[in-house]
């Protein structure tokens, strides 16, 4: 089971969109039958879940939602959207979407002139337990004609927006910032001052993690991109790479 | 038994006839280093980048060791052109530009680690893999970042780049999970890192997902091949790729009415 989401709006002259396949990326690695599905939209209000069956998608069909199209039905909110059955609980696993590679959507930001995407989701996985984070973010540019902004979406399977602490700190571990991040949300920040004089940047939460993402555009909005990190596990292969994950965690949290 | 049957020889045999498949083998023997093939491109004003990193400081923290990298370019044919020696301290990180090494057209990158002391990784089956993060530009854009795609290689004591990506002997089927029907003009980019060339098929499916065109190609030993896509009237949906490489997944390039997504599909 994946999730996907919208990524919120920084301003008016950007809008996000996804695109979701209802077709597993490859048949020899797909023990399912691919069929009818319902696409939900949900999110957090009042500390409930408000769950929206949105659509139907058939299968080798592909959907696209935009951002600005929910917020006017919905507000401002932020999305998260899967292919569920009909009578199926938003936090109920299915084998559905258990692929290899990964089942994921296409998630983009766009603005008149361009669109930066990359192919995205959440594993139920991390759904169910609360996850720390540690992002290690390269992809860093400090320009007085590009802006930068993290995103950090988080999905836990409880309805409430529980507040915690990303920090960012540079690679001498000195701490450049703290944000507010929210449980069930799309969390977003201007980050780019912090580029200045810093090739990476780690950002780190010991309560909450989610998908960290990074998105750099030029002010007059011609030219975008978006990216997220890899997980501390994607730099070794092979054996238990877990262990690998487990120390560099714990080395970025002593600071 | 299981150690049999999990051996890479046998791996090899599974892929060959797709039993049980994997969508990578492992390298034969310990302290290996694994790297994407990643794409560059230095054509004009379009530039490529690469964001280098101690990767000891990033999977072994309190070692606090020099990383000793090898970075070996290729051309689109496959024509070795250059090999760049970095060492890197504890934590340090640099950005590659491709244009200060009078790089000029595009092709293909590996970017191989050597720590000294790689005991744990050893003892537990690990090997350090390059799936960094490359930068694309034009000459009036922010760099658009993309991570790498696949452990496509290893480095064997010799110094000779060895594949890691299985191939079989049946057609497999690969969809992106994209829609192309959001720009007229696209690129799918491919490379191999087998040592023989692998056939493949690009299949083009329209809005109603008929069948459209199909494009043949055949992709030799460490080339580099972009193909592009016109269609007006933004008439792709879907594509599918049929390739003996068991997972031939592109690299995917969109262009922009002032500039370009690019994206591991």
């Amino acid at each position: 089971m994946n999730y996907f989401f919208l990524l919120n709006s920084i301003d008016k002259n950007l809008n996000s969109k996804i695109d979701i396949f209802n077709q597993a990326p490859m048949k020899s690695f797909y023990k399912n039958s691919i069929k009818k599905k319902y696409i939900k939209i949900f999110f957090v209000k009042n500390n409930k879940w408000e769950i929206i069956e949105y659509d139907s998608i058939f299968p080798y069909e592909i959907k696209s939602y935009k951002l600005n199209e929910l917020n006017e039905k919905y507000g401002k909110q932020s999305f998260f959207l899967g292919l569920f059955d009909r009578n199926q609980d938003i936090f109920q696993d299915s084998i559905y979407m258990n692929s290899e590679p990964t089942w994921r959507s296409n998630i983009s930001i766009q603005s008149k002139h361009s669109s930066a995407s990359y192919q995205g989701e959440i594993p139920y996985s991390i759904t169910q337990k609360n996850i720390s984070l540690v992002s290690c973010n390269p992809m860093t540019q400090f320009s007085n004609n590009v802006r930068s902004f993290f995103y950090l979406v988080n999905l836990f399977n409880e309805p409430i927006k529980s507040e915690f602490t990303v920090s960012i700190i540079n690679n001498k571990k000195e701490n450049i910032a703290n944000l507010k991040c929210y449980t069930n949300t799309v969390n977003y920040f201007d980050i780019s001052k912090y580029y200045e004089n810093n090739e990476v940047l780690i950002f780190k939460s010991t309560r909450h993690g989610g998908i960290p993402i990074y998105f750099n555009f030029s002010t007059d909005y011609h030219s975008l991109s978006l990216e997220h990190t890899h997980p501390p596990i994607e730099y070794v292969y092979g054996g238990d790479r877990f262990k690998i994950q487990k120390e560099k965690k714990e080395f970025w949290f002593k600071s | 038994m299981n150690k049999i049957y999990s051996n890479n020889y046998a791996y090899k045999i599974r892929n060959l006839f797709k039993i049980r498949p994997n969508l990578y083998v492992t390298p034969p023997k310990k302290n290996k280093s694994v790297s994407d093939f990643f794409y560059w491109s230095n054509i004009k004003d379009f530039q490529t980048q690469f964001a280098l990193m101690n990767i000891g400081s990033h999977i072994l923290p309190n070692l606090k060791q020099k990383d000793n990298i090898e970075i070996y370019i290729y051309n689109y044919d496959g024509k070795f052109l250059k090999k760049l020696n970095f060492v890197l301290d504890d934590l340090q990180s640099i950005k590659i530009n491709f244009s200060k090494y009078n790089l000029n057209g595009f092709g293909s990158f590996f970017v191989f680690h050597k720590l000294d002391n790689l005991d744990y990784l050893s003892d537990n089956n690990i090997f350090v893999t390059e799936r960094g993060y490359v930068g694309y530009k034009n000459k009036y854009s922010v760099w658009n970042y993309m991570h790498g795609n696949h452990n496509a290689a290893y480095l064997d004591d010799s110094n000779t780049i060895k594949s890691l990506m299985p191939t079989s002997f049946f057609f497999n089927e690969y969809i992106p999970q994209t829609r192309f029907d959001d720009v007229n003009e696209f690129k799918l980019i491919f490379n191999n890192v087998n040592n023989f060339p692998i056939p493949f098929k690009i299949e083009l499916y329209g809005i109603d997902n008929e069948l459209i065109d199909i494009l043949s190609y055949k992709c030799n030993y460490l080339n580099t091949l972009e193909i592009k896509v016109v269609k007006k009237d933004k008439l792709i949906k879907f594509v599918k790729i049929k390739s003996k490489l068991l997972f031939c997944r592109p690299v995917i390039f969109k262009y922009q009415l002032n500039d370009f997504d690019i994206y591991h599909g």
